[in-house]
């Protein structure tokens, strides 16, 4: 608090040690988002830009770190959306959901296991396959550890929301996960029979 | 002409007190500042309002897709702060002045917001009451009591003293405080989850099959009244309190087969009404458990 | 219970504890025992992922440069590029402000509780006053008036640090705060932090006699959490006060 009440002051250092307290989470934040570094670097660069012109408004009702993220989510979706990526996935998990919103998981069907398949490489690939609010809430939650009522603060959304659209995100990283798992499966047994049929 | 001269500054002698009073009026009189704001909205909106000064919410639903906020201000040493990012109200109420005394620094709102609005409300002492909302709901006070009124959703009360008194709710409920008391009236939640450290709770109407109920009080009464139309298990016990069954006609010993923890000190009932549908936990550190059945 | 209900738990719960009802579902239904499973493999792994990177020096220093150029940063560095361990401890001493004392505090109170309730069945109870040793479970009790004191291991005899001091420690720096200030809000919060402090006595006071008692350790828990809770609310009220 003290360092916020000095850059509400215009302290440069004390701007420097909110940058250095907060950053490394807020790059993260923004790479796992965006997927390349000059992207993120751009992001994190605009969400700090506009932290501290607006420094003087915060008044400490919520934590510091959220109000940051916040505003770094805000930041990150709203490029993405002049990206024109699919608006669909984003007011998907943004709104409330309708009934057949979400990944399905067949009732009953034969699943492909997971367990000890589930390398850091596989998982931050398909992260990187989510949708923009699927990957936040599971950024957020799973990743950096935010509990429900600050990300709902951070996305501007009900608590049961946040619940409801990060199992959506960990059901559909398990299809992307098995999908990848398949994938593998078939590369290896195409490797194998290339292997053998340059054998005869 | 004199005569006139004295006559016309003698007026404007008095015109000139009379603005001056005029200007002087606001401070003497202290009179409230009464302000409003609409805001359209377009999906379920949030409505976030953090009152860090005295006073209370209401919060009601109306058909319209816009929120309107009033506020009554009881002084000019207070800060109203409204901002609207989408569907997303931000209404914030502070203390301007450090040393202003707790009657000066005291904001009191009215909030209408369509039927399905999500809410976070905070305040210290003042009464937080919501009647017909359909959404989840965080409402956090210190001393304020908490009166809902026919809402549903996910509701989260949090206080230190204050009271909750919910009618006719539906959704699930959690409550936590450390010396207010709890009041569920004719609810129609499938999941409550009530803690009080030294307040008492006590739940008035039916239990939704394969709901989950749990009411713990460390030193207060837990107290339930179920119909004859009920259907749960229920596991009730006070560790140095007692356990008062009036409803034993109705309440079948257990049919599941549980292991009870018959060594463990303390005063325990564990039993089942009809099939044993939902699940009722009731627990006290030193306070008294009863049971009964509404006529 | 169906699958399709297990999953509508899941939605809301997460993987939290599961009801009776959900857990006795996934016992017959290996479906729902592979889709639970998968679902804690992600999440065990995605805690394993870094969740900070290290972002270019580049980015403070055009940042800082695009600030002053706007006026936000209206005091220049005395060293160029200063780091937070080139501020001195000067600086740093003067960071401990009360409220980032009190900050700390009640950070430490959650730390300390976690100590002392995953030490408790070990150690021989520490000495009581007479006067709450005599009183009954069921009356008031007021929060332990004895100074702090070490506590002895009963296996190894070493002196080991009494959470219930620090715990006092940090609440008497709390109080100080608020001495000055007699809002119906402080009353009340300070009510309560006594009303859960004699709460917490007669809880320890029942478990030096039945260390074993689930029941009792879980209210101790939860009368733990409410005071850490209570302790920044307090902190919370001493800020916009002061």
């Amino acid at each position: 608090m003290e360092a916020i009440r000095r850059a509400q002051a215009g302290d440069a250092a004390a701007f420097e040690f909110l940058y250095q307290m907060h950053g490394r989470r807020v790059y993260a934040l923004c790479l796992r988002m965006v997927g390349n570094p000059a992207d993120a670097e751009d992001l994190m660069q605009e969400a700090f830009l506009q932290l501290f012109r607006k420094i003087g408004t915060f008044r400490g009702e919520s934590a510091f770190s959220t109000w940051l993220h916040r505003m770094t989510v805000n930041v990150v979706l709203m490029r993405l959306r002049k990206k024109s990526l699919p608006t669909d996935s984003l007011e998907e998990t943004l709104e409330p959901d309708a009934e057949n919103s979400g990944p399905k998981r067949d009732v009953g069907a034969p699943d492909l296991r997971l367990s000890g398949a589930v390398d850091r490489v596989n998982l931050e690939r398909s992260i990187g396959k989510l949708p923009p609010g699927y990957k936040t809430v599971f950024v957020l939650h799973d990743v950096q550890g935010y509990e429900h009522n600050e990300i709902a603060s951070i996305m501007g959304c009900s608590v049961g929301n946040s619940k409801s659209q990060l199992h959506k995100a960990r059901t559909r990283l398990r299809e992307l996960l098995q999908e990848e798992i398949r994938e593998q499966a078939r590369q290896e047994r195409q490797a194998a029979r290339s292997q053998s049929d340059a054998g005869d | 002409m004199m005569q006139r001269e004295i006559v016309e500054r003698g007026v404007l002698s008095l015109l000139g007190a009379g603005l001056l009073l005029c200007a002087a009026a606001p401070s003497w009189a202290g009179k409230t500042d009464h302000q409003e704001r609409h805001f359209t909205v377009k999906g379920r909106p949030l409505v976030v309002l953090q009152n860090i000064v005295n006073g209370r919410i209401e919060v009601k639903s109306w058909k319209n897709r816009e929120v309107v906020v009033t506020c009554d201000v009881a002084s000019s040493k207070v800060a109203i702060d409204i901002e609207q990012v989408g569907d997303r109200i931000d209404i914030s109420a502070s203390a301007l002045a450090q040393s202003a005394q707790p009657h000066d620094v005291e904001a009191n709102f009215q909030v209408f917001v369509p039927e399905e609005t999500e809410l976070q409300l905070k305040t210290q002492t003042g009464l937080i009451y919501v009647e017909q909302v359909n959404g989840d709901m965080k409402l956090q006070s210190i001393a304020g009591d908490v009166h809902l009124k026919e809402v549903s959703g996910y509701i989260i009360v949090k206080t230190t003293a204050g009271n909750l008194v919910c009618t006719q709710c539906a959704g699930k409920l959690d409550f936590n405080s450390i010396s207010g008391s709890a009041q569920i009236l004719q609810p129609a939640l499938s999941s409550v989850n009530l803690m009080t450290t030294t307040g008492n709770i006590l739940y008035d109407g039916d239990f939704v099959r394969t709901g989950l109920y749990t009411m713990n009080s460390g030193r207060g009464v837990v107290e339930v009244h179920f119909s004859g139309n009920d259907s749960f298990d229920l596991n009730a016990y006070s560790l140095l309190g007692n356990v008062d069954n009036q409803a034993s006609e109705f309440v079948k010993p257990d049919t599941h087969k549980r292991q009870h923890a018959s060594s463990k000190p303390g005063n325990s009932l564990i039993g089942t009404v009809g099939q044993g549908l939902a699940k009722v936990e009731l627990s006290s550190y030193s306070g008294t458990i009863r049971i009964l059945k509404r006529n | 219970m169906q699958c399709k209900e297990l999953e509508i738990v899941l939605e809301q719960e997460g993987l939290a504890p599961l009801p009776a009802s959900a857990r006795e579902h996934l016992a017959g239904c290996t479906a729902c025992q592979g889709f639970l499973a998968d679902l804690s493999s992600i999440v065990a792994a995605a805690k394993t992922l870094p969740d900070e990177a290290h972002p270019p020096e580049r980015i403070w220093i055009s940042l800082r440069a695009r600030l002053e150029t706007e006026g936000v940063i209206r005091e220049a560095a005395e060293v160029a590029g200063a780091t937070l361990p080139s501020m001195g401890w000067r600086s740093l001493a003067a960071w401990f402000r009360p409220r980032a004392l009190a900050t700390a505090s009640a950070g430490l109170v959650l730390v300390v509780t976690a100590v002392f309730l995953s030490r408790q069945p070990d150690l021989q109870p520490s000495p009581i006053s007479p006067s709450i040793a005599q009183n009954n479970p069921g009356s008031t009790v007021s929060a332990p008036s004895v100074a702090p004191s070490p506590v002895v291991s009963s296996d190894s005899h070493t002196v080991v640090s009494d959470p219930t001091g620090d715990l006092n420690r940090t609440e008497g720096d709390l109080a100080n705060f608020h001495l000055a200030v007699t809002s119906p809000v402080n009353t009340s919060l300070r009510q309560d932090l006594q009303t859960v402090n004699e709460f917490i006595a007669e809880c320890e006071l029942h478990l030096k006699q039945y260390p074993h008692d689930d029941v009792a350790r879980e209210y101790l828990n939860s009368a733990y959490q409410q005071k850490a809770e209570l302790l920044a609310a307090m902190m919370d009220s001493g800020r916009s006060e002061n």
